[in-house]
């Protein structure tokens, strides 16, 4: 009896988590490339009360044998790195990562942080730099007097000085072998752990990673349709869960009242 | 006292266990893979004369044989929850593009290598570890013919399950079936233990893989529910008459020696 009202407990508690998980895409639904995340449910351990396969009583064999289960609980919140929709801007510092990779940064205490945000901007020493103010990775710096920027397919930055076109530095772009298992770490950046493996750097375009598109960002990969029927049945799985404690407390009450 | 009390006493113990089964199901009704749980009930019949005396009969009772068969001693009887059995039909399939999202389609379970030993599964939410290989969502290894599986992001598995890089096929998913699946253990994780010998595990035949799919639970819950109401209030009519008897022994013992002036 005491048993159900738990296990019903840790489904609404994973169901909670499941609306907060919701609630983050639907928040960050125009935040330039965004991945949504997904939270992902198992079940807990069983009880058991006769193992199937026991001989019986009377020298049968039990068909099917007694586990009751404990519930559920949250496994894990997956991003899903899945390619976000294409946004025109004809600015051109912006840049997308059109596949796999992600674009490099320095936080000013030395730790790389990987970004699929191609939101980029000239700091006062003509620095590509990221929405923030850190250096895109390997920095490039963008000669005073200088025009026409313009950055190809594989990461090569060229600009016209004097008429002359010049090449100043090369975008890279790192992969992962499990980019799930990085760490966001808030303003759109992540940072590796030992799940995500360390990073491969390469050329855009080359050995899998994606190439560069200019003067285009990335937009979130977040479905509002997908996450509204998420939700409801998120909040459909919290309601039912909560039904059972409310069962389970009136059957208490009624043995309570039995004398 | 009144044996018959007991015999309601184990209905209200049976339905106790429904509840404990239908909660788990409901809890577990967005994960993954899951599948719902039913409870099966058995009659305890009663065993006359192996424990109990004949009752004697009242004294100016006169058994006749030829018509009666005479008195047993236990004639009450139990019920008790004699399985749980699991329904193993299709969950519905959920479309996530995910490519590390694999759906199991026809009979057949997934291959995982953990510390503990081999574990079983139908939740295909997978991952790529630390080291590369396709592994479920704690990190452990999911098999393929030859072993793990070495992936990156971008692979595909087509429905036969055969893992590809790059267009060309480097391993196939081992899915397994068994004789008898109800054997299986539930060990929580979504995981399964087959208690069983090694040869009992089958490759399975008639299993296809989706990539991009998720199987939902297969928990009902409108069945569910109903099945909750009927234990609820079983449990209630059980407690009522477990009370009847209760006032019915307190009338015994307290009205019929009351001595009057």
């Amino acid at each position: 009896m005491i048993r159900s009202l738990y296990t019903a407990s840790t489904g609404m508690e994973a169901q909670q988590t499941n609306i907060d998980t919701i609630a983050n895409n639907l928040a960050n639904v125009n935040t330039s490339a965004f991945k949504r995340s997904r939270a992902n449910f198992h079940d807990l351990l069983y009880q058991n009360i006769k193992a199937p396969g026991q001989s019986s009583s009377t020298g049968t064999v039990v068909p099917s044998g007694i586990q009751i289960g404990s519930g559920s609980k949250l496994s894990s919140v997956d991003k899903m790195f899945t390619q976000g929709a294409i946004q025109v801007t004809n600015n051109e510092l912006d840049m997308m990562v059109e596949g796999q990779g992600f674009f490099r940064a320095q936080r000013d205490d030395g730790t790389t942080l990987y970004t699929r945000d191609g939101h980029f901007s000239k700091d006062d020493t003509g620095r590509i730099v990221t929405a923030d103010g850190y250096p895109v990775l390997p920095e490039i710096t963008i000669p005073s007097g200088a025009d026409s920027f313009n950055v190809g397919h594989d990461g090569i930055v060229t600009v016209k000085i004097a008429g002359e076109t010049q090449e100043i530095g090369q975008v890279q772009v790192a992969n992962f072998l499990n980019p799930a298992g990085l760490v966001s770490t808030g303003g759109n950046y992540y940072v590796t752990s030992r799940a995500s493996g360390e990073a491969i750097v390469g050329v855009p375009g080359q050995n899998g990673l994606g190439r560069i598109a200019q003067a285009q960002l990335e937009s979130s990969n977040v479905n509002i349709v997908e996450e509204m029927v998420n939700m409801i049945t998120g909040q459909r799985a919290y309601e039912i869960n909560s039904k059972v404690i409310q069962t389970g407390d009136q059957m208490l009450q009624t043995t309570n009242n039995m004398r | 006292m009144l044996k018959s009390i007991y015999t309601p006493m184990s209905g209200a113990l049976a339905q106790e266990k429904v509840m404990d089964i239908i909660a788990n199901n409901l809890a577990n009704i967005n994960t993954v893979g899951y599948k719902s749980e039913n409870v099966t009930f058995k009659v305890l019949e009663p065993e006359p004369d192996k424990y109990y005396k004949d009752p004697l009969p009242p004294a100016n009772y006169k058994v006749d044989f030829e018509k009666f068969m005479p008195l047993k001693g236990n004639e009450i009887n139990y019920v008790e929850v004699s399985g749980v059995e699991r329904d193993v039909s299709q969950g519905p399939a959920q479309k996530t593009d995910n490519p590390l999202d694999l759906m199991i389609e026809g009979k057949g379970y997934f291959a995982v290598n953990t510390p503990d030993g081999m574990r079983y599964s139908r939740d295909g939410s997978l991952s790529l570890n630390q080291d590369g290989l396709i592994s479920d969502k704690f990190g452990n290894p999911v098999l393929g013919e030859k072993g793990v599986i070495l992936a990156r992001d971008g692979f595909q598995v087509n429905a036969r399950g055969e893992v590809l890089m790059d267009g060309k096929i480097t391993d196939r998913l081992k899915l397994v079936t068994f004789g008898e699946d109800r054997n299986l253990e539930k060990v929580g994780n979504n995981h399964y233990f087959w208690p069983g010998s090694e040869d009992q595990v089958l490759p399975a035949g008639e299993a296809r893989v989706k990539q991009g799919f998720l199987e939902g639970s297969n928990v009902n819950p409108i069945k569910n529910l109903t099945s909750m109401i009927i234990a609820h209030r079983s449990y209630e009519a059980y407690q009522k008459s477990i009370k009847n008897m209760d006032s019915m022994m307190e009338k015994s013992s307290n009205l019929i020696g009351v001595v009057r002036a």
